[in-house]
């Protein structure tokens, strides 16, 4: 039988991501920028040769400026090693630059999200290019990073999607990190239909440090599925409800607090 | 006395070894190495000038000598695959070129380099225990005089004053002192003429020699 051929149905081949955003950029004056970006860039660029990853700056279609970070895109084997070594290996190049740095230049503080999923190049068509930027963007990470500033002068928080953790760390493809250095969550981005679980990993905190910190699950809170939690009795939180499949009754008594819809199909 | 690079190993080499990497600008006040950072890489330094410091167990930190263009900088990290033993900080917009470490090793053994590259390393190691004493045992009128002398030297113009654009704060940060520290010590070469301190926030100094001269006296 003929092959058949290449249709747009067909998946893209997978592609390993890392998208990371300096925290409070927007707010450096105008003046500060450039330097700042350049030493981002070079940070990453040294970090990215020491673990012996090419930079995809060197590729077409594999590098995105954000203006305030950047997003990476590296072949999907390349993946264990953006989770390990590389978050380690960033963390402790911050803290140097940190050390190094001109006393009037910016801290860099860094949120990073690392994924993978089908991509086609150099166009950047398929969902895993949108989420990473949202996991990069989701209160958890965000309140990672300020966990990690406040409690152990950090620089960087970074959040692995189960996909990306499954590959990795799960299959043990992580020689220095296991499950116990990241804190199972919940990627929620404020006013955008997104909910996936994550893997939060800060670095010299532990999960157990973390957990109370960070703005706990709801119950049974597993990527959407959850059953209302309207909890009675504790009238100072409003109920959260989730409605998980159509919905035909369009009658809600009483008043609704939080809605999130989830408009995945389940 | 000291030779650049580019001196050591002469033109026809040095265009060589810049064809290994393509040119890049670095904006001024960024920084090029870290101490500590592992030896990725090379810098060739083709325009612009920049400051070499060393940080203390206890962030203190020297001025250790400001380089500028016809300089390898953090070459000894990936010859010997050690630690970068200093950074380098760009005083202004700086062109380098960024050789990867093993294209630069190759290169370095096929033209017989290594000796020369030591050579050099070692004279940039003499120079550079002066300034460790200095910064374990002066006080901050001395410490800033040869910062400032360094920064002078580098300059290397004609012209009667060389402007310094470093802040008070940065250069209380070269050189592991207090602003205040930094502030007391310049007043009296102020006084004396020796320097003027710019608007911007920079210094032009017009008599280094008389500055050190005096700042010795104090001790």
């Amino acid at each position: 039988m003929p092959l058949a051929p290449p249709t747009p149905l067909d998946v893209p081949p997978e592609q390993a991501l890392l998208a990371v955003d300096m925290q409070g950029y927007s707010k450096i004056p105008e003046a500060k920028m450039a330097p700042v970006r350049s030493d981002l860039d070079d940070v990453l660029t040294n970090v990215l040769a020491h673990i012996g990853l090419q930079d995809p700056r060197d590729l077409r279609g594999a590098f995105k400026d954000t203006g305030d970070g950047a997003i990476f895109v590296m072949p999907a084997k390349d993946i264990a090693r953006l989770v390990d070594p590389l978050l380690e290996h960033l963390h402790a190049a911050l803290v140097r630059y940190d050390r190094e740095r001109l006393a009037s230049a910016p801290a860099i503080r860094l949120r990073a999200a690392v994924h993978v999923g089908p991509l086609s190049l150099p166009d950047h068509r398929g969902d895993a290019i949108n989420e990473v930027c949202r996991l990069l963007d989701s209160q958890v990470v965000r309140t990672g990073l300020t966990v990690a500033r406040e409690h152990r002068s950090g620089f960087l928080a970074a959040v692995v999607s189960e996909a990306a953790f499954r590959r990795t760390v799960r299959a043990g493809r992580t020689p220095d990190l296991d499950e116990e250095h990241f804190l199972r969550a919940t990627a929620r981005v404020d006013g955008k239909a997104f909910e996936e679980p994550c893997w939060l990993f800060v670095p010299q905190m532990t999960p157990r440090a973390l957990a109370p910190l960070i703005e706990p699950d709801p119950p049974g809170g597993e990527g959407g599925t959850a059953a209302p939690t309207a909890s009675a009795g504790s009238s100072s939180t409003p109920a959260v409800f989730q409605f998980n499949g159509e919905m035909t009754d369009t009658t809600v008594i009483n008043k609704v607090g939080t809605m999130r819809i989830d408009r995945r199909r389940i | 006395m000291y030779q650049s690079h580019l001196a050591v190993i002469g033109e026809n080499l040095w265009s060589q070894l810049r064809g290994l990497a393509p040119i890049r600008v670095r904006p001024a006040r960024s920084v090029l190495l870290r101490q500590g950072d592992p030896g990725t890489h090379v810098v060739l330094l083709a325009s612009g000038s920049t400051l070499v410091t060393l940080t203390g167990p206890n962030g203190e930190r020297a001025l250790l000598a400001v380089r500028g263009p016809g300089e390898l900088l953090g070459e000894l990290a990936v010859l010997d695959a050690q630690p970068r033993s200093a950074s380098v900080i760009a005083a202004e917009s700086c062109r380098v070129h960024l050789i990867p470490a093993p294209e630069f090793l190759s290169f370095v053994e096929s033209n017989g380099l290594l000796n020369p590259l030591l050579r050099h390393a070692i004279a940039r190691v003499r120079e550079s225990e002066a300034v460790r004493l200095e910064l374990a045992t002066a006080c901050v009128p001395v410490r800033l005089a040869g910062a400032l002398s360094r920064l002078v030297d580098a300059a290397s113009t004609n012209r009667s004053a060389v402007s310094v654009r470093l802040t008070q704060e940065e250069l209380s940060q070269m050189i592991g002192a207090s602003r205040n520290a930094v502030g007391t010590a310049i007043k009296p070469w102020r006084e004396e003429g020796w320097l003027e301190t710019d608007p911007g926030g920079g210094l032009l100094i017009h008599d280094i020699t008389s500055i050190e001269a005096h700042a010795r006296s104090t001790m």
